[in-house]
């Protein structure tokens, strides 16, 4: 962040809270494609606090939330003890020019790579996986409607039904064709299970968006995709194949870390409602498929020349073996 | 004639010494990057050795099953409105023949772009 920048934020944020402030230590931190995010020390005279500025990228071009939206779901997460960054002040988009907002810093790492092999982060797993599965809990409490959070749209069908059109209405105007998906979309429709209440979902709660350091989680991050949909859509994705970082069996079934039975211990613990395998095999399946869509879009920004990247070049290389796997998730197999 | 050694030769000795001489020595924040083009090139490698053989065969099927002609992209795209039809659901002879070739064309582009996912669930 250049200099001007991190100057200006000082001097808006002093205005807004009446004292001086500084900003010492900053430096980038991993972010997505959308977003930038910065490390901080803001130091307010009587207190320094460990931040995160995060904003948009400067050529941000995005259907996912925006910053105040994002800010938003992390009061409201806060507000129902999620354990997320505390949330500190939402962004005047005049300062950068771009939306941001500031929270404070968890500390740890998210890298999922690293978490499911170094066993001094978060070293009781089935405790870390309990801690998963009641954090979930806790984001499904929040149910609609919410006026401070009225920009999520209400599904007007069965959220796995809209998922189903929407991706079919993708594939027939995409240039290459995907039998494998076809075959995993009829059997979504097929086997759509009854549609319950609606909460909030995260949507993308996975090993790699939430953070661990020796002590256990820390923080649960990236609330993009957050919307009001089923409750054990969330439960689905994170047990997904694709966030198992290598790891294999079912002992690391929830995101290569943990025991499905302690993801629902943990998550009846909080919400009362006892779950079983069966009942989330629908959604692992659903997460695969909505996994193999989000790939080959991310595949097509490198495609179409909007964003030449080797890392979105090989996400579309991912399709074949999501595919393959639904076939096996399905009932066919060679 | 093309002088030899020839491009897959080539490819494989540049991705062994990537593999073998640069990545160990690759400050941690990079080898991310290099580990991505490795991967990349393995497909490539794959792709080139597999050449238009696999191609023209699975168009041949494709078309054989479809009883139509076209190209190998036009009748995938025929295939997977016949699936979304229900034509791979059932237990008769033609569904069958489509649950095999979906399999198969399925297995086909995995071999090509993850192989590694064959090796993991034992295939």
């Amino acid at each position: 962040m250049q200099l001007v920048e991190q100057q200006a934020i000082a001097d808006w944020l002093s205005k807004k809270i009446d004292k001086p402030v500084k900003l010492n230590n900053v430096r980038s931190l991993s972010g997505g494609a959308i977003q930038e995010n910065w490390a901080a020390d803001i130091d307010l005279g009587d207190e320094v606090i460990a931040a995160v500025i995060r904003c948009d990228a400067p050529s941000s071009v995005s259907d996912s939330l925006s910053r105040p939206q994002e800010f938003a779901l992390l009061k409201a997460a806060y507000a129902a003890s999620v354990t997320v960054p505390g949330p500190l002040w939402l962004g005047d988009t005049a300062v950068l020019g771009r939306d941001f907002f500031i929270m404070r810093r968890a500390s740890g790492t998210a890298a999922g790579h690293k978490l499911v092999r170094d066993f001094s982060l978060a070293p009781d797993r089935a405790e870390l996986t309990r801690q998963l599965g009641r954090e979930l809990a806790r984001i499904h409490a929040i149910k609609p409607v919410r006026e401070d959070l009225d920009f999520l749209s209400l599904p007007e069908q069965h959220p796995a039904l809209e998922f189903i059109q929407d991706a079919r209405a993708f594939l027939d105007h995409y240039h290459s064709a995907f039998p494998g998906l076809e075959w995993g979309l009829n059997w979504l429709e097929e086997n759509l299970p009854e549609q319950e209440p609606l909460c909030l979902v995260h949507r993308d709660f996975r090993t790699g968006n939430y953070m661990v350091d020796e002590s256990g989680l820390t923080a649960l991050l990236d609330w993009e995709f957050t919307t009001w949909s089923q409750p054990l859509e969330d439960l689905g994705w994170l047990c997904a194949r694709c966030w198992r970082f290598g790891q294999q069996g079912e002992q690391f079934a929830v995101g290569g870390i943990g025991h499905r039975d302690d993801l629902f211990a943990g998550y009846a613990e909080v919400s009362g409602r006892k779950l079983s395998a069966e009942q989330i095999y629908y959604w692992e399946v659903f997460a695969h498929l909505r996994w193999a869509m989000i790939a080959i879009r991310q595949g097509e920004r490198h495609l179409s020349g909007a964003e030449p990247s080797l890392e979105l070049a090989l996400t579309a290389h991912i399709v074949p073996e999501l595919e393959l796997h639904i076939l096996r998730m399905t009932g066919l197999e060679g | 004639m093309r002088i030899q050694p020839d491009g897959i030769n080539l490819l494989d000795t540049v991705a062994n010494v990537l593999r073998s001489d640069v990545l160990p020595a690759v400050p941690a924040e990079q080898q991310y990057a290099l580990r991505m083009a490795l991967n990349a090139l393995g497909i490539v490698q794959r792709q080139l050795a597999n050449g238009d053989a696999v191609e023209q065969q699975e168009q041949a099927l494709l078309a054989e099953l479809l009883a139509v002609q076209g190209d190998h992209a036009g009748l995938t795209r025929q295939l997977a409105k016949k699936i979304r039809a229900g034509a791979a659901q059932g237990k008769s002879k033609e569904s069958e023949a489509v649950r095999a070739l979906l399999w198969q064309l399925t297995l086909q582009r995995v071999k090509e772009s993850a192989p590694r996912y064959l090796q993991q669930e034992g295939l």
